[in-house]
């Protein structure tokens, strides 16, 4: 059998000529005969670094490396030699794959390189390596590599502090917080790493092994106490209230995982029997610190047998019994091995609860005063342990001290945290609350009071079941809904947002009853303010309030829900005085609005905003009827609910109403109010987009709230073409920052662009004009986007035409719009600036609107000009759907897409790729050739699965000749 | 001699692409992709090769593709020019060291950690930035790969050492130092293959051959 050399080695190298040659080499090889010949030659000298790229590093794979780790287990000796000769390298990727190695080694080969690895492990570059060291750990542990393996271990868990956290007080003195371990490594992996190689690691290192989990969990405690090494208290109880699994337990961190892995190594010790437990235990206590003890009192009450003078002996010393840190442990062992005291061991327990700790004794600590309270609840939760099992005379004490209240739910913790807080809770569930006549009902909510507690039942949790109960029935509570105005503010506001939901979909009930429910509820609800008011029934008042206004506003909705058009007096007239609430105040404005909510959003949390609102709805609603109704009044618009217009023109008044939120609501809903009346529309836009910059923030109110919510009509354009003037301008001058994330600026150029298709604006209009020289250059792309995406719809990646088809007209300004950026990117001096617009036809050239030929020669241009285009997943798949018609075009782009910046696309553009490749491959000349040089190009790029696209051959080329055809 | 072509007769001078090899017609498209005046030196370059009947024919195309060579790193994005002059460098350095306690105080103390900072930074702005001959070849060339990666060192430096073997020669010939046409046209056909080569890639043909490689060695 042949064996490589060194001279074959130097063929194979001249063969070289991209490193995706000499990966394809390297990964190919299936024989470690290669090993000496290619080191002979320098091949495993030069490990790649890390590469500096913008915001971190680049971890080039290394194929060499890849290959001596696959070729370990076969000729390890080879290996070893070419390793340990290897430069260092701070590539973890390339650390990795060498761990890979060893881990296939025979242990005792792979243990000599322990120094080296825990040389990394102190090293800044970690990443990809705990997982492999920790399974070398076990290996070698189980190989009897103990010291290797114990000092890998070592490095590998090792942990430490950083410098603590200050805090300076007002009397300007610093504080610094407690510090916390963390581990060198990933915290995540931390505890799942410790458990995984711990069993191995027992079992080749004993005790000796235990140690090392041991001192690890001391130091810890080390680090972290605040005054070492007098101050021996560890916090335990607090951050590790179980120490054995517990969902008290609830934070992991480093700490936890030691003691978790502390006590597994134990337990595992114990019942393995390789260690007595005497020793373990010993261990455990030789250390001072309360949690390893905690973990020798769990580790006695889960392993020793019965009897067992190790429990007793603890049981029976007051030293365990009083020391609070130990408490949790000592309770449960107490619990569990009391009966199997004897009666004299359990007669010294019962007197040294009886005379309880000394600290409550000691006239300096903090229990002076309370002490007699401090020792009854110290006894009564240490006799809980041990209650089924007293005397009677015990008995009738610690029943006494149980009637004092002196026992705490959870007495085995010296504190515990209740579970989390779900939401307020009702008294009756959904079918109780159902089961209930109108009257009992009624009696329930004026009577029941809630007893107030963690947890119990509440007014708002009977509220939200009142809600839900409405919703699901309103018919049934329409027809008692006055006599719910009798009832707490909170229950009205919880069955008007019942009715309210009821509404919103469609359900039918009598609205005249609910109208005199609100009317009520107004005559009782005196104040009015907003809902931050500072007492409760205030509050809960003016939730009623804006509850009324929300149902009004889904009641004049269209719909089969609608309120009756003969309910419009009395419909008013509960609207109307919601118009004039306090709330929002100008200082609640400043509380909730700024940068929490923008004036549109703060509106409809507020009573007046909803109010005003819903005047809108109503001028609609009315409008809507009248029409209907084909009446022909003397007036018009707004005069003829001369009603609306009272408030309208009250609350633009800004000396009247200086809120931006009741603002806002005049640019959310211009379009509807042009609809009910466009002469006081028109009218009145200086007075809703206040020019000046005096009023820069009520014309940003009305204008954010306009373009963000109202959809581009044509006859509002007319209305507001000054207003997109400013707005563009107002961008221009915006900061960055600011321009981009605002879902109004989108809005903005999508505005712009659905004006634009419709014909409503030209290229020539200033409005267009001005947003595409001024405007930032994502917005412009967001635009140019926003005109591609209009010609179709994507299902499973395939661009769908519409249905019906774009007008012709719509599809020749988009053409002529998308030309001109090209020719304005191509004069203008730096294509970059407009490579974000550019980049956008990749949004384009899937739509099966545009003529194929044009959008191929577009997409060259952009390539050409920008090197890329977004979407290229939705460009390959055209792109085959075109190659048998336009397979030079069709190569044309894919090669200049292969040659852009990134490939992310091929992901998942790859079956297409294939495609458009196989196709052309299979053809003739100049058009194969190129497929050829596209394949090939693609394998440099480490895309080796179309290689057997190379395969394909096209009708003038035999089979013979293929090969050579590229030459 | 006519001023002017006659109509009748047919345009005698050849259209310089369509004169030129397939090899070299692929070569000039894809410098051209690059830019235009790389594709126009290489054109000139060969035509100047072709000029048989002037004297300084070679010597003329080596200083073309010489000067090709020079302005082809930029344009893959190698970035071989320092950032600095060395000299401005160590005058920052000597101000900063006369400011040091041990030069002022005539002393052994410690250098500053800011001077000891300003060191390191400044050597590693040599190593950067003041390329010998073969770093700023393996540099080029690195960027040639249309994987974005590097080639093993010892593998690059071979390949480094072709490239300034290359360049060298037209150094040479376009400073006048004779040459026949033969050497002139095996020199161009290894420019023209190494860049090729890296440029237009046959990968799955070299896997053949790496195939072939690995067979014989493992059969």
């Amino acid at each position: 059998m042949a064996k490589p050399d060194r001279g074959l080695v130097k063929r194979v190298v001249a063969t070289f000529v991209n490193a995706e040659d000499v990966d394809y080499f390297f990964d190919n090889l299936t024989s470690p005969d290669w090993i000496e010949p290619l080191a002979d030659e320098n091949l495993f000298a030069a490990p790649p670094p890390p590469v500096q790229v913008d915001g971190g590093f680049q971890l080039p794979s290394w194929s060499a490396m890849r290959y001596l780790a696959r070729m370990a287990a076969e000729d390890p000796k080879a290996v070893r030699k070419v390793l340990w000769v290897m430069p260092e390298t701070d590539n973890t990727r390339v650390r990795y794959d060498y761990l890979d190695a060893l881990l296939s080694m025979p242990p005792g080969m792979a243990a000599e390189f322990v120094p080296r690895l825990v040389g990394w492990l102190q090293g800044p570059f970690r990443i990809l390596l705990p997982k492999r060291m920790a399974q070398l750990v076990g290996r070698l542990a189980l190989a009897g590599f103990a010291d290797q393996a114990i000092a890998l271990a070592t490095a590998l868990f090792d942990v430490q502090v950083g410098a603590p956290d200050q805090t300076t007080t007002d009397e300007g003195e610093t504080i610094d917080w407690p510090v916390e371990v963390h581990s060198l490594i990933d915290e995540y992996q931390y505890e799942q790493l410790l458990m995984e190689a711990l069993p191995n690691f027992l079992d080749g290192t004993g005790l000796r092994g235990f140690g090392v989990l041991t001192d690890l969990l001391a130091r810890a405690m080390t680090l972290e106490a605040r005054n070492p090494p007098d101050d021996r208290c560890d916090y335990s109880f607090i951050w590790r209230p179980a120490i054995e699994p517990h969902s008290q337990n609830s934070i992991p961190s480093t700490r936890n995982a030691i003691v978790t892995a502390v006590r597994s190594a134990a337990l595992q010790l114990v019942r393995a029997d390789q260690v007595n437990l005497a020793a373990v235990v010993a261990k455990l206590e030789g250390y001072s610190w309360a949690v390893l003890r905690r973990i020798a009192l769990d580790l006695i009450r889960v392993s020793a047998p019965n009897r067992s003078a190790l429990a007793t002996e603890r049981l029976t010393a007051p030293d365990y019994m009083y020391d609070s840190d130990l408490h949790h442990e000592y309770w449960l062992l107490l619990h569990e091995r009391f009966s199997s005291l004897t009666p004299e061991q359990q007669e010294i327990v019962l007197q040294a609860i009886k005379t309880g700790p000394p600290v409550y004794d000691d006239q300096d600590e903090p229990y002076q005063g309370d002490a007699d309270i401090g020792r009854k609840a110290w006894q009564a939760r240490t006799l809980a342990a041990i209650s089924d099992h007293l005397p009677p005379s015990e008995r009738a004490w610690y029943d006494q001290l149980v009637a004092e209240n002196r026992l705490s739910d959870h007495p085995e913790f010296l504190s515990y945290m209740e579970g989390v807080f779900v939401g307020p809770t009702s008294p009756l569930n959904a079918d109780q609350l159902a089961a209930l006549s109108h009257e009992q009902l009624l009696e329930f909510l004026q009577n029941w009071d809630p007893e107030g507690g963690w947890n119990a039942p509440s007014a708002e949790g009977l509220g939200r079941m009142l809600e839900s109960a409405v919703k699901a029935d309103p018919e049934r509570y329409a027809e008692i809904a006055p006599t719910l105005a009798q009832a707490s503010p909170i229950y009205i506001s919880s069955a008007l947002q019942g009715f309210r939901n009821a509404a919103a979909e469609g359900r039918v009930f009598a609205w005249e009853p609910v109208i005199r429910l609100v009317r009520l509820t107004l005559n009782r609800s005196t104040t009015t303010g907003p809902i931050s008011v500072e007492t409760e029934s205030d509050a809960h008042w003016s939730w009623a309030r804006s509850a009324a206004a929300h149902l009004l506003d889904v009641g004049f909705n269209n719909g089969p829900a609608e309120i009756p058009f003969t309910f419009r007096d009395a419909a008013w007239s509960i609207l109307r005085p919601l118009t004039d609430d306090a709330d929002p105040t100008p200082e609640s404005e400043v509380r909730f609005g700024g940068n929490n909510m923008d004036p549109s959003s703060l509106a409809i949390n507020t009573v007046r905003g909803q109010a005003i609102s819903s005047v809108v709805k109503y001028a609609v609603w009315v409008h809507r009827h009248l029409e209907v109704l084909g009446a022909t009044p003397e007036a018009a618009g707004v005069d003829r609910m001369p009603e609306v217009r009272d408030v309208l023109d009250q609350h633009l008044d800004l000396r009247r109403d200086p809120s931006y939120a009741v603002h806002s609501l005049y640019g959310k809903w211009f379009p509807w109010l042009g609809l009910v009346d466009e002469p006081w529309a028109a009218q009145n836009v200086p007075n809703i987009f206040l020019p000046d910059e005096a009023h820069f923030l009520y014309w940003e109110a009305a204008w954010e709230a306009y373009i963000s919510f109202s959809r581009p009509y044509d006859s509002t354009l007319q209305l507001l073409k000054d207003e997109y003037h400013r707005a563009i301008d107002r961008l221009a001058a915006q900061s960055p920052e600011r321009q981009h994330p605002m879902l109004s600026w989108q809005n903005l150029a999508s505005h712009l662009m659905v004006f634009y298709l419709r014909g409503r604006l030209t290229l020539d209009d200033e409005l267009v004009q001005s947003f595409f020289q001024t405007g930032p250059a994502n917005l412009r792309a967001v635009a140019v986007r926003i005109l591609g995406r209009s010609f179709y719809t994507i299902k499973d990646r395939e661009a769908l035409p519409l249905d019906p088809p774009p007008a012709e007209e719509s599809v020749d300004r988009a053409v002529v719009l998308w030309e001109s950026r090209v020719a304005a990117a191509i004069a203008g001096e730096e294509a970059a600036t407009y490579a974000p617009e550019l980049v956008e036809f990749g949004w384009w050239f899937p739509s099966p609107a545009f003529n194929p030929e044009w959008a191929l020669i577009e997409i060259t241009k952009v390539l050409r000009l920008v090197h890329s285009v977004d979407a290229g997943h939705l460009v390959s798949h055209r792109l085959a759907a075109l190659v048998s018609a336009y397979p030079q075009q069709t190569l044309e782009v894919l090669d200049l897409m292969m040659k852009g910046p990134n490939d992310d696309w091929l992901l998942l553009g790859e079956e297409d790729v294939s495609k458009i490749l196989a196709a052309a491959l299979s053809l003739p000349g100049e058009v194969r050739e190129k497929a050829l040089q596209i394949t090939h190009g693609l394998g440099a790029r480490g895309y080796r699965q179309f290689r057997s696209l190379l395969e394909v051959t096209s009708p003038n080329i035999t089979p013979e000749s293929n090969d050579s055809a590229g030459a | 001699m006519s001023t002017a072509p006659d109509p009748s007769s047919q345009p005698e001078a050849p259209d310089p692409l369509t004169a030129l090899t397939a090899r070299q017609r692929e070569l000039v498209g894809i410098l051209a992709d690059k830019d235009e005046g790389l594709g126009q030196m290489l054109v000139g370059a060969i035509m100047a090769r072709a000029a048989t009947n002037n004297p300084d024919h070679l010597g003329q195309a080596s200083h073309s593709l010489r000067e090709l060579i020079e302005k082809l790193p930029p344009h893959f994005d190698a970035v071989l020019l320092p950032t600095d002059t060395q000299t401005n460098k160590v005058a920052t350095l000597a101000v900063h060291w006369s400011r040091e306690r041990r030069v002022k105080n005539k002393s052994d103390e410690a250098l500053s950690t800011k001077f000891v900072q300003e060191l390191h930074a400044f050597f590693q702005w040599r190593d950067d930035n003041l390329l010998t001959r073969r770093d700023a070849a393996r540099r080029a060339i690195s960027k040639f790969d249309p994987s974005g990666r590097s080639l093993p060192t010892p593998i690059e430096e071979l390949h480094a050492q072709e490239w300034m073997k290359i360049r060298d020669f037209f150094v040479g010939s376009a400073h006048h130092h004779a040459c026949t046409t033969a050497e002139f046209d095996t020199w161009y056909n290894a420019f023209e293959n190494f860049m090729l080569n890296r440029l237009r890639p046959r990968t799955f043909e070299n896997a053949d051959k790496l195939d072939a490689l690995i067979q014989e060695g493992e059969s």
